[in-house]
């Protein structure tokens, strides 16, 4: 198998609080091949965006830090890297998209400017010549009426059409790597399903291969090739994504199956699992998920329980199933 | 449809972006209060009237004619003349050349110097913002027209040392309000996105942040106007600002004080322009407050 675009190793990515150390990225391994889809599902808190930040480089200082591990990313290191080179990479060699177009856009450029901007910083491009390509762009993520939305500012578009600028903002410097971070969460269904169509035609179209973070099943079941699943910081299972629906086989999985609703079977209460996640800060030495395991057993309380293939190509931190 | 060609295409997209331009200008004056707009328009009139009125009515504004000293309004001098039988007339109008020039320049060294401290220390913070606001609450707590005051009693009596001390006195005022507007905005998720997209720290803050502080910046600025002219009329009326026979509001109020009695229009002329321009001025800045901010706006 050839080197994977993406390849990070033993990520640990901490904030020290006035106390104690939160570790809010926890030894993370991830994979991502050219072209492929990857999604990292979890809820919040389990450390998902950190990780995607992390990627980035852009960990909130001075709190937050990368305490260990690598980043690989087309060969090169990205934690060796200094500030200037890593912008150099930033945008576009990696580009990122976030839930809140609205806010994430400047209110007071033109979309055709913002755009041009990237453009800009990146080749050089002035901001007369880069208007065609801008536009050119922007039809290419389905923005009707380019020619005259290049002019008009992000208050006066939908929120659907300021995705697409965004998206269009992303991948304008034609990026390897897109991290799209909840991409979907602020907008309607409707419009949710135009997004995810419109980062699959991306992706086959720019050939970019994308990180998909979200809590949404129905998201990660839509885009998906490899799935991994966080919890509190680490991974806990990590499998191709048709095998997960079918049998997922960490109990924290299971039960994030079993919390969706389902259309046919009757129920009166929803399926919720019990319990909290537990403190960033104090994780327990054993197994983190065994506070609220249906089948936990004492013994998984005593040792740190490592990731294990269980199948071929399919790996679950759980020493039971 | 036919594709249009570069150049016309080009052609088009240039008016849409003018016409969008203009648009934009046109609501700003709509929503600006009617005072702001006979303010506004006042001043315009003002401005035209000392800067292109002088290429009609070409009497010298220092050329002293002995013969009418202290005269009333006649064919040769419509405001009549001064002590030294200068025109009264001409010499308002190199006075309000002075008085606005100085106003305008040393509102922009003010705005160039505190939007650039105040918006750099809020956004790399470090020990130099902090030097750079300790420097701002120090020129706050002293008032600033006895600074002004000190600076040209030691700096010399010239116009671009009134200038530039009145700006150098006023940008903390400014600093200090776009330091607490950058401070919000640096953590504004278009920030993030800016830096994630590969910009400079320093391309962040002048594209993406500073423009989001404009608006409070005009409304300074209009307002530090106002109080720019008052400080140099002030410093004029005291001897330490423009000097005779260079004309300016200031110098002329208090050359004109003798002949209150006598002659009370040459005093009532200079201080019934300082008056109204700087009324103007605020009322200008109050009412680009109200247009600019949208949330005022809406409670009417």
């Amino acid at each position: 198998m050839p080197e994977p675009l993406l390849q990070v190793r033993n990520l640990k990515t901490h904030f020290h609080g006035r106390t104690r150390e939160i570790r809010a990225v926890d030894g993370l391994d991830l994979d991502v091949h050219h072209g492929q889809v990857v999604c990292l599902v979890g809820e919040s808190g389990s450390g998902k965006s950190m990780a995607s930040l992390s990627v980035m480089r852009l960990v909130p200082r001075p709190h937050g830090r990368i305490v260990d591990g690598t980043i690989r990313f087309d060969g090169r290191d990205l934690l060796s890297l200094d500030e200037r080179q890593m912008n150099a990479v930033r945008g576009n060699e990696i580009a990122m998209i976030f839930q809140e177009p609205m806010t994430a856009l400047n209110p007071v450029l033109t979309i055709g400017e913002q755009v041009a901007e990237v453009l800009h910083v990146h080749r050089g491009t002035g901001r007369r010549e880069s208007l065609d390509a801008v536009v050119a762009m922007l039809r290419r993520v389905g923005v009707p009426r380019a020619g005259e939305i290049v002019h008009e500012y992000p208050h006066q578009l939908s929120g659907g059409l300021r995705q697409r600028a965004m998206i269009a903002m992303a991948m304008i410097c034609g990026p390897r790597l897109l991290i799209a971070d909840e991409p979907t969460t602020a907008l309607d269904v409707t419009i949710q399903a135009q997004v995810l169509a419109l980062m699959k035609e991306v992706r086959r179209e720019f050939r970019t291969s994308i990180v998909l973070i979200t809590h949404d099943l129905g998201v990660v079941a839509e885009m998906a090739e490899h799935v991994y699943v966080m919890y509190a910081g680490q991974i806990v299972e990590s499998v191709a994504a048709d095998v997960l629906f079918q049998s997922p086989v960490h109990p924290y999985t299971r039960a994030l199956m079993d919390s969706i609703p389902s259309l046919t079977a009757e129920r009166d209460v929803l399926f919720s699992i019990p319990g909290n996640v537990p403190d960033a800060g104090a994780y327990p030495e054993g197994c983190r998920f065994a506070g609220r395991c249906p089948i936990a057993q004492p013994s998984c309380r005593d040792h740190p329980i490592p990731l294990r293939e269980v199948k071929p190509g399919h790996f679950a931190r759980c020493d039971l199933v | 449809m036919r594709r249009p060609s570069g150049a016309a295409a080009a052609a088009v997209r240039r008016t849409t972006a003018a016409r969008q331009a203009l648009r934009a200008r046109v609501r700003l004056v709509a929503v600006t209060p009617l005072t702001g707009r006979v303010a506004a328009g006042f001043l315009v009139l003002l401005a035209l009237a000392v800067f292109l009125l002088p290429l009609l009515y070409r009497t010298s504004a220092t050329a002293a004619d002995a013969l009418h000293t202290v005269a009333g309004p006649s064919t040769g001098h419509p405001l009549g003349t001064d002590d030294l039988g200068r025109d009264e007339l001409a010499r308002l109008m190199a006075g309000g050349r002075i008085t606005l020039l100085v106003g305008v320049a040393a509102m922009a060294i003010a705005v160039a110097v505190g939007g650039l401290l105040g918006g750099v220390a809020a956004f790399f913070q470090g020990w130099a913002g902090m030097v750079i606001m300790r420097v701002v609450d120090v020129m706050l707590s002293i008032p600033s027209f006895f600074l002004v005051l000190i600076e040209t009693a030691v700096f010399g009596h010239s116009a671009g040392v009134v200038i530039v001390v009145v700006g150098l006195t006023y940008w903390p005022q400014i600093a200090r309000v776009v330091h607490a507007e950058v401070l919000k905005w640096r953590e504004a998720p278009l920030v993030e996105a800016a830096v994630i997209l590969g910009n400079t720290r320093w391309r962040i803050l002048f594209r993406h942040v500073m423009p989001q502080v404009l608006s409070s910046l005009i409304v300074l600025a209009t307002l530090g106007v106002g109080w720019a002219i008052l400080a140099e009329s002030g410093l004029s009326y005291l001897g330490l600002g423009i000097q005779p026979p260079q004309a300016s509001w200031g110098n002329m109020l208090q050359n004109s004080q003798i002949y209150i009695w006598t002659d009370p229009l040459l005093g009532v002329y200079p201080g019934a322009l300082i008056f109204v321009t700087v009324l103007a001025f605020s009322i200008l800045g109050e009412a680009l407050r109200d247009a600019l901010d949208p949330r005022l706006r809406d409670q009417g």
